[in-house]
């Protein structure tokens, strides 16, 4: 069991960009942020046991930190979450860099949910069928979707 | 695999990394996140389920007794028990499904399509409850009439009911329009790339 434990904070530890960055862009604010990001741990060590290596792991995780964002709704928790271990604050900062992150969460917000996970998959560079895999649709809906996607994005820029 | 990027796509690429940069240099979880994750035996989905079955149970009986002790008929009691338990196998049967299980295993639409399901059946659980408390209510000031000394005494009992009952319905009604206008925007969604598909 220590092993597995061991093993499962190397992974998470791996993968904490990935699943912050996916917990962030689905999020309104920062105690969210926190909320969906210590939900989607849960999730991924509840399933860690199970997880058979039939993806990478980290569409696994992708995979389950979306989930975890759809399917979570806003509530107060019955105990207080353990604030994430940062120095920056993605929502508050005013340096250059931040107001950029924002700029792009603010357009990726206003697509909806699935097609917020495509475009965030498609900018991690990940291939059209395992960005299908993950959604739950075909390779050559992903190319159709990512199409209006990206015109969708470029019209919410030009405004 | 696009050849030519446009430069708001570059852009968007430019600020993914840039995001990914300013976090690889944070630590993000500390060893009390892990703690809790490790320990913690029911996530936020079912937690809700866990916590209304529970309060339901233990409201069985004690609605029982109470309505007893103050005298309420045993047709009021049995009628308001009978209700809390239908309420209970209707919230047991409407989160089954959606558990970490799916969450890890199944693709993001089939994970939308069951949180919708349990959604949904939270929202046709008001043709049956509504119509059902509608009653229970004015029984409720049927047996307060009885069991009331006095007018002062009916009075009280009436208005605590409806002051509860006034509050406590409208913060309901407000929370459950949030999450009903969130299941259709996801429905139509749904809707929408799996007609993409064909």
């Amino acid at each position: 069991m220590e092993d597995l434990k061991k093993e499962f904070e190397e992974l998470v530890k791996q993968h904490k960009t990935t699943i912050y960055t996916v917990c962030f862009m689905f999020s309104k604010d920062k105690e969210e942020v926190n909320d969906y990001f210590q939900e989607t741990l849960i999730n991924l060590w509840k399933g860690f046991k199970k997880f058979r290596h039939e993806s990478s792991p980290q569409t696994w995780i992708y995979r389950v930190s979306f989930n975890t964002c759809i399917s979570a709704e806003r509530k107060k928790r019955s105990h207080a979450t353990v604030p994430l271990t940062m120095d920056i604050n993605l929502f508050e900062d005013t340096d250059d860099e931040t107001q950029q992150i924002r700029r792009l969460k603010e357009h990726i917000n206003k697509l909806g949910v699935f097609d917020r996970a495509i475009i965030l998959l498609w900018l991690e560079n990940m291939s059209y069928e395992e960005i299908g895999a993950i959604v739950g649709i075909s390779t050559k809906n992903v190319s159709v979707r990512l199409f209006r996607i990206k015109e969708q994005l470029k019209q919410i820029s030009n405004i | 695999m696009e050849q030519h990027l446009s430069q708001e796509m570059e852009e968007m690429k430019q600020q993914i990394s840039l995001l990914k940069e300013k976090l690889e240099n944070q630590n993000i979880i500390n060893e009390q996140i892990f703690r809790n994750t490790l320990k913690d035996k029911v996530s936020n989905i079912n937690r809700t389920a866990l916590i209304q079955c529970t309060i339901l149970i233990a409201a069985i009986p004690i609605c029982f007794f109470n309505l007893e002790n103050i005298g309420a008929s045993m047709a009021f009691n049995l009628f308001t028990n009978i209700f809390l338990l239908i309420a209970l196998v209707y919230t047991w049967w409407s989160h089954k499904g959606l558990n970490t299980k799916a969450i890890v295993t199944d693709d993001l639409i089939k994970t939308a399509e069951k949180a919708i399901r349990t959604r949904k059946l939270y929202k046709h659980w008001y043709y049956f409850s509504y119509p059902w408390l509608f009653v229970w209510l004015i029984w409720l000031g049927w047996e307060f009439y009885n069991i009331s000394e006095n007018i002062y005494m009916l009075i009280g009992l009436t208005a605590g009911a409806l002051i509860g009952g006034i509050v406590g319905g409208t913060w309901g009604w407000l929370q459950k329009r949030k999450i009903f206008q969130n299941i259709d925007d996801i429905l139509t969604q749904i809707k929408n790339i799996q007609e993409t598909d064909k």
